[in-house]
């Protein structure tokens, strides 16, 4: 059935007066921006408004900002007094407890320690790689180092070095026998071409009871030092594989343990032995040049 | 004449208050349609323009934010005739036009047609004092400007100084800073019914808006439909709207003669669906879809179906567009010959150029160009409203000439909007420089 009027014909599109009234004042400037700053405001009161119509909520709430503001208040005022090491050998503990101990107590508030400083010295320390230092609640100094790990003894004209395997300071030793299981190296510029003479090291190791230690020569190459003052001398370039050289003649033909002070290994198609004069010479230690041939033939 | 000059000062504060807040509604009351835009003006648009302006002059001063556009209520031949059928259209639109923009308005610029516009030109000479053109010379000689007698209850619309003279040199646009010794201007008047003025002050103060300036329909939109050249050199403007077709001659780029008949679209419609005796929203659609006024021989066998929406639900007659013609082709002639008269009255023939230029909405009546061109003798075009920033497409037709120029007029006011120096001293009836001169003979 048709309605008798469509909705259509009975709607005025004219807004009512009330209506055309609240739209401009919605419109206007100041109720704009009104809009942006009542409500959010509102919210809060009211959130304020309920939270205090409950007194257990607002008990809760004042206790609870009464702790966090004693925390504050706490971590603000109170001097260290206690300091915890982590990651480090007694004797570097000992020192960086002494460092630090120094360090708090010409300023002993908490957050008013600048830990800068006091991370720079213990950094000074030569055994120490890395450092990191906490402020922790209750007055306690937490400090993590990483210590560096020594693979060698470096003697040198001031005495004695402990390298780490970046070639960086890791200590000092008084003497040798301190640490007589790290090998030693000697010359200039060997910390530099540490991993080098530890790969040598490790290449050398069935003559190893016999290695006295790495001489690094005008800081370019090395030569391998042995006990009864024999020297293998090795190449600049390539040291690994003549020194395994050596080592396999010595383990085919006993080279090592013949009466030779020199084994020139420098240039890869030219070795030399330098026989020892003082001792005597005995026929089989000697090495003539057709035995040399024979050798490098043999290789 | 100090009483124009009060009034026009009134509306030039009004108007400024409106360009402070850079925002400003326009609004076209018409027979057919209310539309209203609102404009956000450039901050660089200065309060005081003077002098010419051309379509560049407008350029990124203002762009229209709202638009909206409703079917008239209440209003009858440019005038309001209903207050409260008119306050709800204008509320609609207004409403419609600040939610486009999203932003309020407070002080509206209105266009009218109707309210039988007359236009004067009068005459006004002073002595210059200084020798020197300034600000209150021309001030004070278009206060010397004698009023036209006309019978009570009229007011000024319009009032552009169309020609300054000093001594004998003529068709000055800005006299100020030329020397001579006598400064008279023509002034172009154009006065309305106080009435219809007031009631339609009334409708936008109903409204909560405040009017910060009137316009007459013709002269807005001669603005927004004559080129430059056809202003500078003389054009008539006709703006077949629906409740009364306006016309506006246009020389030295100064509005020099407007009149109305109060005849229009409407009319047309009315005679559709009194002759055809259909519904007045089919004769509408009928006029707007299949109307012509130029008969062929293929429009005897185009049938028109009247359809459902006729005078009754079961109305299937049929006619041929050649009948339709023939309702609305008398009118338009019976307008047009009207149009002629008035065009004759105001001087037309004296222009150096004769163009006609077509616009309104009756204007997109198929082949009027030419029925026009016949009937008023002279170079006919239809004309288009120019361009205008932010305007939509739907809102860009003729029948939004009058808008347009509206706010063209708004931007860019003519010479009825110089801010001219109050000569209060004489409106106070004591010359200030009386005072002076009698100061310095007594001390």
């Amino acid at each position: 059935m048709r309605p008798v009027r469509s909705a259509r014909a009975g709607r005025d599109p004219a807004p009512s007066r009330l209506r055309y009234r609240l739209h401009r004042f919605w419109l206007s400037p100041t109720t704009r921006l009104a809009a942006w700053i009542v409500p959010p405001l509102a919210l809060i009161g009211l959130g304020v408004m309920a939270a205090n119509g409950q007194p257990q909520l607002r008990q809760q709430l004042m206790s609870g900002t009464v702790a966090t503001l004693a925390q504050v208040k706490a971590l603000l005022a109170s001097p260290v007094d206690r300091i915890e090491v982590f990651g480090a050998s007694p004797g570097i503990e000992a020192r960086i407890l002494d460092m630090a101990g120094r360090s708090t107590s010409e300023n002993s508030f908490g957050l008013g320690l600048d830990l800068d400083p006091l991370r720079r010295e213990i950094l000074e320390d030569p055994a120490i790689a890395s450092a990191s230092l906490y402020l922790r609640p209750g007055g306690i100094l937490k400090i993590k180092v990483a210590e560096r790990i020594p693979v060698a003894v470096w003697r040198h004209e001031f005495g004695l070095t402990l390298i780490d395997a970046a070639g960086m300071r890791a200590g000092t030793l008084n003497t040798r026998r301190e640490r007589p299981d790290l090998p030693l190296v000697v010359g200039e510029g060997a910390p530099r071409a540490i991993g080098e003479a530890l790969h040598l090291l490790a290449i050398a190791g069935p003559v190893d009871d016999r290695i006295r230690g790495l001489r690094r020569v005008g800081d370019r190459r090395w030569d391998l030092v042995l006990d009864r003052g024999q020297v293998v001398m090795l190449p600049e370039v390539n040291p690994a594989a003549a020194l395994k050289r050596v080592i396999a003649l010595n383990r085919d033909f006993r080279l090592l343990e013949r009466q030779i002070s020199v084994a020139d290994f420098r240039l890869p198609d030219r070795p030399g032995l330098r026989v020892l004069a003082e001792t005597g010479a005995r026929p089989e230690a000697h090495a003539p040049a057709g035995e040399s041939r024979q050798i490098s033939g043999g290789i | 004449m100090p009483g124009l000059y009060q009034s026009q000062r009134l509306m030039r504060q009004k108007r400024k208050a409106a360009l402070q807040r850079r925002r400003v509604a326009i609004l076209d009351l018409g027979t057919t349609k209310v539309a209203c835009m609102i404009l956000q003006l450039a901050p660089e648009l200065k309060s005081e323009p003077i002098g010419t302006r051309d379509a560049n002059s407008f350029f990124g001063l203002f762009r229209v934010i709202g638009v909206s556009t409703t079917r008239s209520r209440g209003i009858r031949f440019g005038e309001i005739d209903s207050m409260q059928e008119t306050e709800r259209a204008v509320r609609t639109v207004v409403q419609a036009a600040q939610r486009m923009a999203s932003v309020r308005v407070d002080h509206v610029i209105a266009c009218f047609s109707g309210a039988s516009p007359r236009s004067y030109g009068v005459h006004g000479s002073t002595e210059l004092r200084g020798g020197v053109v300034t600000e209150l010379d021309i001030g004070r000689v278009i206060g010397e400007c004698e009023m036209p007698e006309q019978d009570e209850g009229r007011e000024p619309v319009h009032a552009m100084p169309v020609n300054f003279q000093v001594d004998e040199r003529r068709d000055l646009v800005d006299p100020r800073g030329l020397i001579g010794s006598q400064l008279s201007v023509d002034m172009h008047l154009l006065t309305v019914k106080k009435q219809v003025m007031e009631n339609l002050l009334n409708c936008v103060r109903r409204c909560d808006l405040e009017l910060a300036g009137v316009a007459s329909a013709a002269y807005a939109s001669g603005l927004a439909s004559l080129v430059e050249d056809e202003r500078e050199l003389g054009a008539v403007c006709i703006d077949l709207g629906g409740g009364c077709s306006s016309l506006s001659i246009f020389l030295r780029n100064h509005m020099v003669f407007s009149d109305t008949v109060r005849m229009g679209g409407d009319h047309l419609t009315m005679d559709i669906a009194k002759g055809l005796n259909v519904s007045f929203g089919t004769a509408e659609r009928l006029k707007t879809l299949h109307g012509g006024v130029t008969i062929t021989g293929a429009d005897d066998r185009e049938l028109i179906d009247l359809g459902s929406a006729g005078h009754t639900d079961r109305d299937f007659r049929r006619i041929t567009r050649a009948e339709l013609i023939g309702v609305i082709k008398p009118r338009m002639e019976e307008i047009l010959e009207e149009i002629r008269n008035r065009m004759e009255a105001g001087g037309l023939h004296q222009l150096p150029s004769r163009r006609v230029v077509l616009t309104g909405g009756g204007s997109l009546l198929h082949g009027l160009d030419r029925l026009a061109s016949r009937i008023l003798g002279h170079q006919v075009r239809l004309g288009r409203p120019i361009r205008i920033a932010g305007l939509p497409q739907a809102a860009a037709g003729p029948a939004f000439s009058s808008i347009v120029g509206l706010t063209l007029h708004t931007v860019l006011p003519q010479d009825e909007c110089w801010d001219f120096r109050s000569p209060d001293t004489f409106l106070d009836g004591v010359s200030f420089g009386r005072v002076v001169r009698w100061l310095r003979e007594n001390w």
